[in-house]
């Protein structure tokens, strides 16, 4: 019955690191989703996963060739791409095989493939037999909010849940009296199950894989909420091991119900060989090529361009200045700012502005975390005030009360639900159940930032920051943007969120270094710490010398519908009052200007004829019930620059840089770097990868169509009454994204770089296995140094002409025209990396 | 005026027909014919409603010509009474609605074109339905609203349980279909074809057929409770909402789900004179309201609960058309249906309103203190889960003991087999034709059991697709050989029948030996997703699987009606046999297309979604 060659620990927890790491969609964290595969190189990793589980993680052949035919795979780079691996003699040999030599690739998922084999030989559909149940079981036990009877006791476990319920119930869950016996049996091991349904204990393993990997979304928001469990609001304790076992008497109990004796499960595969490498293919190999000079086409592009624009001049006395999130898409507002307004400068820091903490709303006893996910704050802001009104919306109130209640509702308000209906459709608007990005903090909040002496800590949390700690904070972030000196009068601190009607995905969309939530609270918790004259003085002590004339004010930028909010200007000195209202001007035309840029993407979208027109487009946009895309979110992410805003000032980007402020001249030996380089590997490679992965294998690693999602105890999300969670992007996120991998690009001496990212191997490995490019830019050599195999090596951009941007409107006339999905079609309007005509600077 | 009745109830063909035709994919020209036809019959519509009050509450009927095939009478008859003015608009105004909505959420589907024009085949139906006028018309709309359900169900065509839905949809509607002929049969054969339903607000059941009326009522209850999951049909419900939520809000939302109570509503004048039946009806909703909001109230995921009010609501409607209050019912129609459509549509906003009111609000806001002892939670909730083992039910009862009878005639399974059985069953007619000795009624019996014995085999059938088909084809022979030897047929009366199954065995052949050359798997153990590759097969097939099953494309739709109408009024057994074998013949096509043609593709060199999602 035991055996020394099964390790349940080990089963489960290898399980648990290669399920999907996606927790309750409460809070949406995007992650690599072959995290597991991490630390591997980049190719091996993707075809290991391909052979393993059947994922699909590159583009096809087909696909690759038919982007060289459409000239967005240039021939010199592919080339180049060949000759530096295969060298030049070989070259028209490979070009033969990656243009025209046809391979046949169908893989076979080794995960999976001896439970396909004995489901054949029993002749049954045991899987269709036992997930519906299992499935619905669970979302009962978890269910956060949509069954309108909470799930009876308090069970501690699914199992223990399963045991009360049988024991309560006049009806078994099992069709067996066997199975039902069974489980009331004490301390029934995985073993003991497990030997019912396999041959001997070294299928046990294999089993377990097998069977997890049926429906990965489940088992791996059980997995991760196991590790998170305060994500749920109304908490449950979860474990892996009661997922298996439940599933196992499950599926114990519908073979012995089938009356016939059954063979048993007999593993195809030992563990080793699920998990060998990959095998060796030359398709793998001319893949590889085409995915390189893919990527390196749009790289050479942007070095190219990075190489041959001219620095901007420093701003001698700025107008303002505005600490943006780092997220690729404040990259265009910044730029039309700053065109809108020449004497403003413009950086960016991760959106959470430095202050991790978590947030209790007024009127709420529950917390929201503000900062990026790994991180568990020890502080707690409370807003002591600013009334909130809670609307209920009609649409479903209905729901909780009894069946005449609900009579009565839909015959009264049938009808009026139908104007509703026309207006959603022709006039949207907000309503109750829209997510809204300003809502997430009060207009004009009372919080409590200042640590009391002696208060008491409320849930294991000290409420607020001492003064050191502020000043702490606040130096960080100025320090590491590189913002020192010259501070203008107004420096506003704009944190981000989205807004969005009828989307399940909307925690996706606003700032991930705010765990999915707007950064406006951030925002506002730091002007405070700024602008405290105690903490000034603090502050004057380390060095930074910030005038009495000048003021924080924080804002959150709405990115769906294009609008900021300010948040205590009223409070301003009156000679700032004044100059806000300038500012105010150039961030709404610059708005305007995103608003169009964003609106060259939506296909369906009329041309609007006024600047105003495209803002009230995107605005409507962002509160349609009927629109899937409210917001292209990360979508065409590919680079991240760390360096001074001086250097891509005068680039355009279309949208696909991160952009984070660093001057390394204030930082000579790479002590703030690394603080810096830190969180680019989890965050801005996470969200890469994610849309990366969702992109080419919409159906496994993505979550496909966002048309028949079905939401499931507000945890997720699955495609219909029986069927798994589904985990990543739905394609309306991502189909206009280009599967390329992020390029990391630093401004600093190459061999501080190599310093700082060999001193911690989980930063190393992201760079190391080439999941993420690393280019160094020598700032004095003016050269670009490119980490491969553990060095950094001269490199030199392709030369080619990058065009100029010469006036905005006519760059931005392009609509969408793209009809499907394919790859093709939506990517063929990504805008070349130009420099911009000086009168837009 | 009867003219433009027929225009309006016609004229979402035409936009069919138009976008199916024309070779563009373009969306906007799309959703320009599809709005151009929604416009031209609210127009229309409104035209007739004047009309209507204009004329003080006057009907107006359009008759067909009435076609004569050996000695059955067709005719199609359509009338614009005020209820059927009134949910005609109802459904006009949800369908524009829905279409403006899909407008912009399914842009960039690979299925656009599709979709939109299915919608409109939808709209098509449903106004048939509601301006039906007699049993056989509505019975046409019927059958073509049951198919555009499942296309739409099975929309998503590379995803598992999609298409086992639809096909588990669609074997539930033949369920109702079955219900409706057999009713048509009764009328056709004890009152003298009386089925036209305005007129039966003057028709009055002679009190020795109440036996039959009995049999009619029970057979039109089968189909509406069936069609609007009743119970103990709910199963389906909750499993049809695999589509996109803008289709599963317009069918299980708002029209289709309700028509089975339009079609009590119609048909009132008639059931409502039987003594008990309406009993039986308000019983019925009444369990169906009680047992359908104790399963929405345990459901986690929120189409499933939204799918179990809704059938519990229109449990209520039973309860009101029993009692006889047309007018309430009516009402309580479209205002439910407005106002589920619009709940199924808004239904993922639930993830961010629902914990942003937790956030602030109680938790459990809105969960229930129970009254009740846990013992019954726990019990009802296990219930609720298993769905009140509904499913479990049908399966056992329908699903499988007739699969178990076509697997041990299975043996049957070889081709040649087939073909020289065909040739038996052709060459019956000329023996029966000359009157060879045995009892005709015995050897008509005998027949039909055969041939329903042949399509139960090509149920079964799991290894090979061309003798799946040829069972069905071949069963088709035997089913008019039966006929025939109960009653000598007419040529015309074969040619009618025959007309569907042998286009339908030669261009069904057609496309699976051309699919076979490319190199597709031919067998019917799985779904293997052959659409993605040979789209063009795939229709081709589909339209010969649905002209096999008597679907209104070709005249065997009318050759049902014949066959049926050939039995005397007292042969039972010979009717059922009947009945179950048209059952089994469109749900055995319709599983081969669906196995062969679509489900996730069969290999590996593209992203393929897992069984399960």
């Amino acid at each position: 019955m035991h055996s020394s060659t099964f390790d349940a620990a080990h089963v489960l927890h290898t399980l648990e690191h290669l399920l999907p790491a996606q927790n309750a969609m409460r809070e949406f964290v995007h992650h690599n989703s072959l995290h597991a595969f991490q630390q591997y190189p980049f190719f091996e990793a993707l075809f290991s996963a391909s052979e393993t589980f059947g994922f699909n993680t590159t583009l096809s052949l087909k696909e690759y060739r038919a982007l060289y035919e459409a000239g967005r795979i240039s021939t010199p780079v592919l080339h180049d791409v060949l000759d530096q691996a295969h060298g030049a003699e070989n070259r028209d040999a490979w070009m033969h095989k990656l243009c025209v030599q046809p391979y046949s690739m169908v893989r076979v998922a080794r995960v999976g493939q001896s439970r396909k084999q004995w489901l054949d030989d029993l002749a049954f559909d045991l899987d269709e037999a036992v997930h519906p149940r299992l499935f619905r079981f669970i979302a009962a036990y978890l269910d956060q909010g949509i069954s309108q009877e909470p799930f009876p006791g308090r069970a501690e476990g699914l199992w223990a849940a399963l045991k009360a319920l049988e024991s309560q119930s006049s009806f078994s869950f099992f069709k067996t009296k066997k199975a039902a016996q069974l489980l009331q049996s004490e301390a029934l091991t995985l073993e003991a199950l497990l030997h019912e349904l396999c041959q001997s204990p070294e299928s046990y393993a294999t089993y377990l894989y097998d069977q997890q990997f049926s429906h990965p979304g489940w088992s791996g928001l059980i997995a991760t909420m196991a590790k998170q469990p305060s994500i749920l609001l109304d908490a449950r304790h979860v474990s892996l091991e009661d997922l298996v076992r439940v599933e196992l008497i499950l599926e114990c109990d519908l073979l012995w119900h089938r009356g016939k004796a059954f063979p048993k499960f007999s593993a195809l595969l030992t563990e080793a060989e699920l998990f060998a490498p990959h095998t060796e293919q030359e398709l793998y190999t001319v893949i590889q090529r085409w995915q390189e000079a893919f990527e390196w086409t749009y790289y050479h592009e942007v070095l190219a361009g990075l190489g041959s624009t001219t620095k901007a001049q420093p701003v001698e006395k700025a107008s303002f200045q505005a600490l943006f999130c780092i997220d690729d898409r404040e990259c265009s507002l910044r730029r039309h700012l700053e065109t809108e307004d020449p004497h403003c400068e413009t950086l960016g820091t991760p959106g959470f502005f430095g202050v991790e903490f978590y947030y209790q709303p007024v009127g709420s006893q529950e917390l929201h975390k503000q900062c990026p996910a790994p991180v568990t704050p020890g502080f707690l802001i409370r807003e002591t005030s600013g009334q909130r009104k809670r609307k209920t919306d009609l649409a479903h109130a209905p729901g909780n009360k009894s069946l005449l209640f609900n009579v009565a509702w839909t015959g009264l308000w049938g009808i009026r639900i139908g104007f509703r209906w026309i207006g959603d459709l022709f006039f949207p608007e907000h309503r109750a159940f829209r997510a809204a990005a300003g809502l997430h903090m009060s207009d004009q909040p009372e919080l409590d930032i200042l640590h009391v002496e002696g208060s008491p800590k409320i849930k294991g949390l000290q409420v607020g920051f001492t003064l050191e700690q502020m000043a702490d904070r606040v130096e960080g972030v100025l320090k590491s943007t590189g913002l020192r000196q010259n501070f203008a009068p107004l420096i506003y601190i704009v944190a981000h969120g989205s807004s969005s009607a009828n989307n399940p995905y909307v925690s996706a969309y606003d700032c991930g270094a705010c765990s999915g939530k707007p950064g406006s609270i951030n925002a506002k918790v730091f002007s405070f710490m700024a602008n405290h004259p105690d903490v000034r003085a603090l502050l004057a002590q380390r060095g930074l010398i910030l005038p009495e004339s000048t003021q924080f004010v924080a804002a959150l930028h709405d990115t769906a519908s294009d609008e900021v909010l300010f948040y205590g200007t009223e409070e301003l000195p009156t000679e700032l009052q004044l100059a806000h209202q300038r500012h105010d001007l150039s961030f709404k035309k610059a708005l305007n200007w995103n608003a169009r840029e964003r609106s060259r993407r939506f296909a369906e979208q009329p041309l609007a004829s006024t600047a105003d027109a495209y803002q009230a487009q995107v605005k409507a946009r962002s509160a349609s019930i009927f629109e899937p895309r409210p917001e292209y979110n990360h979508a065409t992410n590919a680079l991240c620059i760390i360096g001074e805003r001086a250097h891509t000032k005068h680039l355009f980007l279309d949208r696909r840089a991160f952009l984070n402020s660093y001057n390394h001249t204030q930082d000579p030996d790479g002590t703030l770097l690394a603080g810096v380089l830190r969180p680019i590997g989890p965050v801005c490679g996470g969200i890469n990868l994610e849309y990366y992965f969702s992109r080419v294998d919409p159906q496994r690693l993505g979550a496909g169509s966002k048309l028949p999602h079905n939401v499931v105890g507000l945890l997720g999300v699955a495609n219909s009454s029986d069927g798994d969670l589904r985990t990543g992007l739905p394609i309306q996120m991502v189909e206009i994204h280009d599967p390329v991998r992020l390029m990391l690009i630093v401004e600093h001496d190459p061999a501080v770089v190599l310093r700082v990212i060999s001193a911690e191997p989980a930063m190393l490995e992201w760079y190391q296995n080439e999941w993420i490019h690393l280019m160094v830019y020598h700032p004095v050599e003016k050269r670009f140094y490119r980490f491969q195999k553990g060095r950094m090596e001269p490199f030199t951009p392709h030369a080619m002409k990058t065009p100029l941007m010469a006036d905005r409107s006519s760059w931005f006339r392009q609509r969408s025209h793209a009809q499907s999905q394919s790859v093709i079609e939506t990517t063929h309007e990504h805008l070349p990396v130009a420099h911009m005509a000086p009168e837009l600077v | 005026m009867n003219t433009l009745l027929l225009l309006s109830t016609l004229w979402p063909l035409v936009a069919f027909l138009g976008v199916v035709i024309l070779r563009s994919t373009s969306e906007r020209w799309i959703i320009w014919k599809t709005k151009v036809a929604v416009l031209f019959q609210g127009a229309g519509l409104l035209a007739l409603t004047l009309g209507y009050f204009l004329g003080g509450l006057q009907t107006t009927h359009w008759e067909s010509p009435a076609w004569l095939i050996g000695s059955t009478e067709f005719e199609f008859r359509l009338a614009s009474t005020g209820t059927s003015l009134s949910l005609a608009g109802l459904g006009t105004v949800i369908f524009f609605l829905v279409a403006q909505f899909s407008k912009t959420y399914l842009h960039r589907e690979q299925g656009f074109k599709r979709f939109f024009a299915t919608l409109l085949l939808f709209l098509l139906s449903y106004q048939i339905v509601v301006f039906a006028d007699n049993l056989e018309t509505l019975l046409m709309g019927w059958e073509v609203l049951g198919i555009t359900s499942f296309l739409l169900i099975g929309f998503f065509r590379e995803r598992y349980h999609s298409v086992k839905n639809a096909l588990k949809t669609l074997t539930y509607y033949r369920l109702a279909d079955i219900g409706l002929l057999f009713s048509i049969w009764l009328l056709h054969t004890h009152f003298h074809g009386e089925n036209t339903l305005s007129a039966f607000h003057h028709f009055h059941i002679p009190a020795d057929h109440m036996g039959v009326a009995w049999g009619i009522g029970l057979g039109l209850l089968l189909a509406a409770a069936v069609k609007s999951g009743q119970f103990p049909f709910s199963a389906w419900v909750p499993r049809a909402m695999e589509g996109p939520s803008t289709s599963s809000a317009l069918f299980y939302g708002a029209l289709s789900l309700h028509i089975g109570a339009i079609l009590l509503l119609k048909t009132a004048d008639l059931w409502q004179q039987i003594p008990g039946l309406p009993w039986i009806v308000a019983a019925m909703g009444g369990v169906t309201a009680l047992v359908g909001s104790a399963i929405a109230r345990y459901q986690s995921s929120i189409k499933t609960q939204i799918a179990y009010m809704a059938l519990a609501q229109i449990g209520l409607i039973f309860i009101e058309l029993a009692l006889g209050w047309t007018y309430i019912a009516v009402f309580h129609i479209a205002s439910h249906a407005i106002f589920r459509a619009y709940q199924l549509l808004v239904s993922s906003s639930i993830q961010h309103y629902k914990l942003h009111q937790q956030f602030f609000g109680e938790l459990h806001s809105g969960r229930s203190k129970s009254w009740i002892p846990s013992r019954w939670h726990a019990s009802l909730l296990t219930l609720s889960i298993q769905e009140f083992r509904l499913d479990r039910a049908m399966r056992s009862l329908l699903w499988k003991p007739f699969k178990a009878i076509g697997r041990s005639v299975s043996f049957l399974g070889n081709t040649r087999v087939v073909i020289g059985l065909g040739v038996v069953g052709v060459l019956g007619f000329g023996l029966e034709e000359t009157g060879w000795g045995m009892h005709k009624e015995w050897l008509a019996i005998a027949l039909s059991a055969f041939a329903l014995l042949l399509v139960l085999a090509s149920v079964a059938e799991r290894r090979s697709v061309t003798v799946s088909w040829n069972f069905v084809v071949v069963a088709q022979f035997f089913i008019l050989a039966a006929t025939a030897a109960n009653k000598p047929l007419t040529t015309e009366e074969w040619v009618i029948y025959l007309s569907g199954p042998i286009v339908a065995a030669i261009w069904g052949h057609t496309a699976l030996y051309l699919l076979k050359k490319e190199g597709a798997p031919m067998d019917l153990k799985s779904f293997y997703g052959s659409v993605h590759d040979h789209p063009h097969f795939a229709l081709g097939f589909l339209i010969s699987a649905l002209a096999m099953g008597g679907f209104p494309i070709t005249p065997t739709f009318f050759g049902v009606d014949v066959v049926l109408n050939h039995d005397g009024s007292n042969q039972w057994i010979l009717v059922c046999l009947q009945l179950i074998t048209f059952f089994w013949t469109e749900v055995a096509a319709l599983r081969i297309y669906s196995r062969v043609f679509t489900g996730p593709f069969y290999q590996l060199d593209r992203p393929v979604s897992y069984k399960n999602s």
